[in-house]
């Protein structure tokens, strides 16, 4: 690029206080409309959860990690309880891993359901904003029921599970279930069925496989690309039951070109992965054994950890997530405890795939990326 | 396609407009109508003070520091006063799953804002006592 | 992918081969860490992007060991191997340096900068060191030590007796 271009170029900021930048901040680079420029800014969030959980013991750091991201808070806080269960030695009943990994997939329904409404929004289908958020209120309350908490559920606690299913709780969530079952193909429909819709993501924010694995992204964004790299069939956690059933990671594949991907493909893949997690719910139901939700000894291991590393890793909503613990001797509360979250590598990508679109395709460009600002400040 | 090609569409439209209108709202009318809250609602909290063995557990579990506790103020045999302090609390449940005498629990109360930030901090008569259920002084339904 | 090896501990014994002053140690499963020199760090990232084709630049991290020592951790996870990769780097000093790795991984540029401005890990090379999370103020601060002290007051107004503190070793407080 010569640089008498970039004496025309005119410097933007996209956010903080723009509607569909959920308060984070963009600087753009401007040549007419074409972005030359992207420097995602990061920080407006930052509330160090990192050093607040050097401070809380091992059942009140979940806690902070739900606050993290609201919209996945149960997959937001597994990670932590993973981590704390490799140190300690904990018999998690049988009962208590199916009953979490059915929480882990109705959260990650609730997840994407937000996440339908907000790409639209994004995009400025404002019917379509509201209509998913309708349905996600059926899955918040059978949370309710379960829980006694709409979004910040903190249901799991090393060693099991807090709340046990109950009869009206399995009402709830079959309401929820086949409503979600039942409006799937209207969605499909107003999103991928569209024109306007079709028009304005495809071919937007290309890129291949091979990049997205350098920049990291993870989830979804990537098995878009056609690679089927799912931590809940690679690495799956030893007290959770993704292992006892039989399913499909989700792909999609670019048909023009072949290992790449582009916000169409990603719409795609978020709509397949709600079908994948309403099968491996259908599927763990009748599974459920009778039993204890929780191991006894539980709270007494967990008041002091010996020495150790933990990582523990679940596949969320928008990719890897993962919390790396270190306690010294004795511990009350970690040495250190590091959060990664997924959306951090996928607003660093911005920076590499947004130069070079139009301006009005920004919006498609993060919109199909899933990004949640708590995951990258934390 | 003239105006009276559209006439099906627009009496469509017109239909479903009529219907929209006299249908009750998806919505509830917040001040005067709540929506039911199950048993498990992480609302405000209820301190029994019979039960209190001012054992501390709940104070301890508490990720926000956000209870105080006062050993000094005995009403009975062994109990405490508690100080809540709303403006801090993250409803997690955790003071509620600490307490092995049965002496704390949540209340489906959620609505507890008020004018003054002072008047969050539920002092030892206000967190014993439930003044109200959730709907009553809410005066009259609509429809 | 025929040139990728299977296991984490052939990998493990590839590196070791070219590089004998690594040390390394299986975890539990498929995952290997490798105690890495310093000024390695470079040949050992590199070799990891030849040697697996699909390696995802997880995370990277510091931790405070107090007395000025630091741990860098790198985490790789390969899809195709489903092989995590855990590198350890020892770092001394009250300003400890290190190479930078984000033109190999460009996914790291962020968690670089992060632990700069965290714990005070200075990247050389690193194309853009400017605060990432913290606000101005905090800059050159390096809140994630553990001589950072952050104020506890709040726990005092819950009327327990405290337990004895962290010690403080001459951090400024916030």
């Amino acid at each position: 690029m010569s640089p008498d271009i970039l004496d025309e170029a005119s410097v933007i900021w996209f956010g903080p206080q723009h509607v569909s930048a959920h308060g984070w901040a963009t600087k753009l680079t401007l040549v007419g409309d074409y972005i030359v420029e992207c420097d995602p800014n990061a920080g407006y969030f930052h509330r160090s959860a990192e050093k607040c959980l050097e401070f809380r013991n091992f059942r009140q750091g979940s806690m902070i990690l739900e606050r993290i991201c609201m919209m996945e808070a149960f997959l937001a806080e597994y990670p932590y309880i993973a981590a704390v269960e490799k140190i300690v030695d904990l018999e998690i009943p049988e009962r208590a891993k199916i009953m979490r990994t059915i929480m882990l997939e109705f959260n990650r329904i609730h997840s994407l359901q937000f996440w339908w409404g907000q790409f639209a929004g994004e995009l400025g289908l404002f019917a379509m904003l509201l209509w998913p958020w309708v349905d996600r209120e059926y899955t918040l309350d059978a949370f309710e029921e379960l829980t006694g908490s709409r979004h910040t559920v903190s249901y799991a606690t090393p060693g099991g599970v807090k709340y046990d299913f109950t009869p009206k709780f399995h009402a709830k969530m079959e309401i929820a279930l086949s409503r979600v079952k039942e409006r799937m193909p209207v969605f499909d429909d107003m999103l991928a069925g569209s024109p306007t819709f079709r028009l304005r993501t495809e071919g937007v924010g290309h890129y291949t496989a091979k990049q997205a694995l350098k920049w990291g992204l993870s989830g979804p964004n990537i098995k878009a690309c056609g690679i089927p790299m799912d931590l809940r069939k690679d690495d799956p956690d030893p007290n959770l039951a993704y292992g006892m059933i039989d399913w499909e990671v989700p792909t999609t594949h670019n048909e023009e070109h072949p290992g790449e991907c582009d916000a169409f493909d990603r719409l795609l893949q978020r709509f397949k992965e709600i079908e994948t997690s309403l099968d491996i719910i259908d599927k763990l139901l009748p599974l459920l054994p009778e039993g204890p939700i929780i191991d006894p000894k539980a709270r007494a291991k967990v008041n002091r950890l010996p020495e150790g590393e933990g990582y523990g890793r679940v596949e969320g909503t928008r990719g890897v997530t993962s919390v790396w613990l270190k306690t010294m001797e004795k511990a009350q509360t970690p040495w250190r405890a590091k959060i990664r979250g997924p959306c951090f590598a996928s607003y660093y990508s911005l920076k590499h795939i947004v130069p070079g679109a139009r301006f009005a395709d920004f919006p498609a460009i993060f919109g199909s990326l899933d990004p949640y600002p708590g995951w990258w400040d934390r | 396609m003239g105006f009276v090609g559209n006439l099906g569409d627009i009496f469509r439209i017109l239909k479903h407009v009529f219907r929209q209108v006299f249908r009750r709202p998806f919505t509830y009318f917040y001040p005067f109508e709540d929506r039911p809250y199950p048993e498990a609602t992480r609302g405000r909290h209820i301190h029994i003070r019979e039960k209190c063995t001012a054992c501390a557990q709940c104070v301890r579990a508490c990720p926000v520091a956000a209870i105080r506790i006062d050993k000094e103020d005995k009403k009975f045999e062994k109990d405490c006063a508690l100080y809540f302090d709303y403006t801090r609390c993250i409803f997690c449940g955790d003071c509620v799953s600490a307490c092995r005498f049965e002496a704390l629990f949540h209340t489906p109360i959620v609505d507890i804002s008020e004018g003054d930030r002072e008047d969050l901090v539920y002092g030892p008569d206000k967190i014993t006592t439930l003044d109200r259920d959730p709907l009553e002084w809410r005066g009259r339904r609509f429809r | 992918m025929s040139d990728t090896p299977g296991s984490a501990s052939t990998l493990g014994r590839a590196i070791i081969n070219k590089y004998p002053d690594i040390e390394s140690k299986p975890l539990d499963g498929n995952k290997i860490e490798l105690i890495v020199p310093p000024e390695k760090i470079r040949d050992i990232v590199s070799l990891i992007d030849e040697q697996v084709s699909d390696a995802l630049p997880e995370s990277l991290f510091g931790i405070d060991l107090t007395e000025n020592k630091y741990e860098l951790i790198y985490i790789f996870w390969s899809h195709a191997n489903k092989m995590l990769l855990q590198l350890r780097v020892h770092l001394e000093g009250e300003k400890p340096e290190i190479e930078s790795v984000c033109d190999i991984f460009p996914g790291l540029e962020w968690h670089e900068r992060e632990t700069h401005e965290m714990f005070g890990v200075n990247f050389k090379n690193h194309p853009d060191l400017r605060l990432l999370l913290l606000p101005d103020e905090l800059e050159g601060k390096f809140p994630m030590r553990k001589s950072f002290v952050t104020d506890r007051s709040r726990m005092d107004e819950t009327g327990l007796a405290q337990p004895k503190s962290r010690p403080e070793s001459g951090g400024e407080s916030s």
